[in-house]
């Protein structure tokens, strides 16, 4: 089937078999291998990309479902340099093997750009889908308090 | 993932046609539930049919005697976002309830329609909401049953080439709440419990309806659990709920029975807080 849809701001005209999931499309057709594929079935939170304004799971939507979409990945949130999130996760030592963290910087951008103050409570949920077998959390969610409030 | 056929409607009678004329095509909403028994292949759908391009499947309105009609296809997201719905009644409830799907991601694609039909917590909040499915088939075709009755395994369900359009909400004004116990490494619910109270003005507790999920069984109400409640709710104990769940590899269906109670005192005591 004939797509086309927007890739951090590059248009891509592609043909793809339906059953195709969208982090794999994005991996083997774009080239772009932030998003990364943990568990397929939706638990881990390592294939997390923006559809449209909002944070989803690449393995549980089909490349089909994003035509016409605007799709971000990792690669696509930093401007020629980090934004403040990523600064403070690397600042903050949230990221140790980094498996995990495309899809924690995707979950937690879709966070604050719909909530720009969450509380304690908030920043935990936002990472609720977001696994990682590394940091323990603690140095992301420093990270994310340092981004809100000033302070880790 | 199996190969497979996919088709994106852009009018509602598009969609119904298709669904009609290929036999095991299904609608595909948030395909949470859907994509994932695709990969692991304990279904099999020749087509699937995207309800995501109908716009007049999406958002909240309000109908003129109050009544909230929420479009199938309007993520659990957008819902407890929804201005109407923050205004009303029901948005303690459904945020309790939505706040049980396991991260923002599953409710930025999981649908309300979607949420009626897995049966879950979601459909027992809308249960005791008195919520009512609207349904179309080819031709023009539509009827609406409630999402208790949709769920009840006696009726029949939807048929393959039916669609699920909106769900209205009456513009309640009794509390409610849900309270659940998520088994850990999954997320899902052991047990669920949604109530949706009245209290008369010396606080008593006037009427109390109550669904229960959990396991395998789909979301119901539990008269013997409602009387309870509304008799004196602390003072409840020994109901007759041992044949309402089933016992399956995860917990027993009198595990789930004892949870019930438990967690029906709880969301009740939530939603007099809320009623005051
Ligand atoms: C890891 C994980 C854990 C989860 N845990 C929970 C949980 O604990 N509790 C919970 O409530 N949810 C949970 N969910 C979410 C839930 O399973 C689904 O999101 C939701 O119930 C299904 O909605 P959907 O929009 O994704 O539907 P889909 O997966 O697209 O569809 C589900 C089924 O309903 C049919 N369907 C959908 N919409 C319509 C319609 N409008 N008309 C006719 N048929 C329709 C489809 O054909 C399909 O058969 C979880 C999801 C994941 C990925
Ligand atoms: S790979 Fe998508 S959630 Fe794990
Ligand atoms: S840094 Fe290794 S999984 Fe999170």
């Amino acid at each position: 089937m004939q797509i086309s849809l927007m890739v951090n701001g590059v248009s891509v005209e592609t043909t793809v078999l339906p059953h195709v999931l969208l982090v794999d499309m994005l991996r083997d057709t774009c080239g772009l291998t932030g998003a990364k594929v943990g568990c397929g079935t939706g638990q881990c939170g390592t294939c997390v990309v923006q559809l449209g304004d909002r944070s989803v799971k690449g393995c549980q939507v089909l490349a089909v479902q994003a035509d016409g979409a605007e799709v971000t990945t990792v690669e696509g949130v930093a401007n020629g340099e980090l934004t403040p999130l990523q600064q403070a996760l690397w600042e903050e030592h949230g990221v140790q093997c980094g498996f995990c963290t495309p899809g924690m910087v995707m979950a937690l951008t879709d966070l604050l750009e719909h909530e720009p103050a969450p509380d304690e409570q908030a920043i935990r949920a936002g990472i609720a889908g977001n696994m990682c077998r590394c940091t323990g959390y603690g140095g992301v969610l420093r990270a994310v308090r340092k981004v809100v409030g000033g302070k880790p | 993932m199996e190969r497979l056929e996919y088709t994106a409607p852009s009018s509602l009678d598009d969609a119904l046609e298709a669904l009609h004329a290929n036999p095991g095509a299904r609608p595909l909403a948030g395909g949470h539930s859907l994509i994932l028994d695709l990969k692991s292949r304990v279904r099999r759908v020749p087509l699937l049919v995207d309800l995501g391009r109908l716009a007049e499947l999406r958002g909240v309105r309000r109908r003129p005697r109050g009544e909230l009609e929420i479009g199938s296809m309007t993520t659990i997201t957008e819902l407890v976002a929804d201005p109407l719905v923050r205004q009303s009644h029901v948005h303690g409830l459904l945020s309790d309830a939505a706040a049980t799907l396991p991260d923002a991601q599953v409710r930025n694609r999981g649908t309300i329609g979607g949420a009626v039909l897995a049966g879950t917590d979601v459909a027992a909040a809308l249960i005791v909401l008195d919520a009512e499915t609207h349904i179309r088939s080819r031709d023009g075709r539509h009827r609406r049953i409630s999402v208790e009755d949709l769920l009840d395994p006696a009726t029949p369900g939807l048929a393959p080439d039916e669609v699920i359009t909106a769900v209205g909400v009456s513009a309640a004004t009794a509390s409610g709440a849900h309270e659940r116990q998520p088994e850990p490494a999954t997320l899902t619910s052991l047990c669920g419990v949604a109530v949706s109270v009245t209290f008369r003005a010396d606080g008593a507790i006037d009427t109390c309806k109550v669904a229960v999920c959990g396991g395998r069984t789909p979301a119901r109400r539990l008269p013997a659990l409602e009387r309870a409640m509304t008799a004196i709710p602390e003072r409840a104990t020994g109901l007759p709920l041992d044949d309402v769940f089933e016992s399956d590899d995860v917990a027993s269906g009198e595990y789930r029975a004892h949870l019930a109670l438990v967690l029906a005192k709880r969301a009740v005591a939530r939603a007099r807080d809320r009623a005051i």
